[in-house]
């Protein structure tokens, strides 16, 4: 049994200026969810925001922040959305 | 269908021709353009960030709600990343279909839900500082 998960993590915009970071690998214990993810990014980047308006994705697909991330899985952290004109 | 993420200037009239056939009557394009001024801010130009990998995907996802829709419709969609002088497009949805109303309610929806659900987000550069835009919120960015 695994001890450790590794993710790949990816920040953007403001959430990429914050964290000083575009991209990273983190080591979770088995079963965290994307929410355990993004604390313990918290903890390491002190700078990035609380949750509220932040959606998680992954495997570049909106995902809920109680699913549980796997070995290898591509993590993101989505501020709100401003494409457009 | 078509649906890219470039850093290419846009060209609405080559969408149109994506849509384009023989069964359409109808094509709705729309074409966003970098503003000059927003919420009383005088811009200088934005700076648009994607997650591309994700940004065409959901793209796809959104051509294909309009085409539950919709079903005659054709849809291409194209945003642009990177610099953006004012007046340049920064994104286009085209809609076919075989008659107009359609077309455009297929497209104001494509628009609104790229809007809504595409990870793009604009940095804007304005005359009293740079701001990173979140849904309707302009945020001091550190750089």
């Amino acid at each position: 049994m695994a001890v450790a998960i590794a993710v790949r993590v990816r920040f953007f915009a403001r959430l990429r200026e914050l964290a000083g970071v575009e991209s990273e690998s983190m080591q979770l214990p088995p079963h965290s969810s994307l929410a355990d993810a993004y604390e313990a990014l918290r903890v390491r980047h002190r700078d990035l925001p609380a949750r509220d308006g932040v959606r998680g994705a992954l495997n570049q697909e909106f995902a809920d922040w109680t699913v549980a991330v796997r070995d290898g899985d591509e993590v993101a952290f989505i501020p709100p959305v401003s494409g457009g004109a | 269908m078509r649906y890219d993420v470039t850093t290419e200037p846009l060209d609405a009239r080559e969408l149109e021709a994506v849509v384009n056939h023989p069964g359409a009557g109808a094509i709705c394009t729309f074409t966003g353009i970098v503003r000059d001024n927003s919420e009383g801010r005088s811009v200088t130009h934005l700076e648009y960030e994607a997650y591309a990998e994700m940004a065409v995907p959901q793209m796809k996802k959104i051509g294909e709600e309009i085409r539950e829709r919709w079903p005659e419709a054709r849809v291409a969609m194209a945003h642009r990343t990177g610099h953006l002088k004012i007046g340049e497009a920064s994104v286009v949805v085209a809609v076919s279909s075989a008659h107009r109303h359609d077309a455009i309610e297929a497209c104001t929806w494509g628009i609104d839900r790229l809007k809504e659900s595409v990870p793009i987000w604009k940095k804007e550069h304005a005359v009293d500082g740079t701001f990173w835009i979140e849904g309707n919120e302009a945020k001091p960015a550190s750089t």
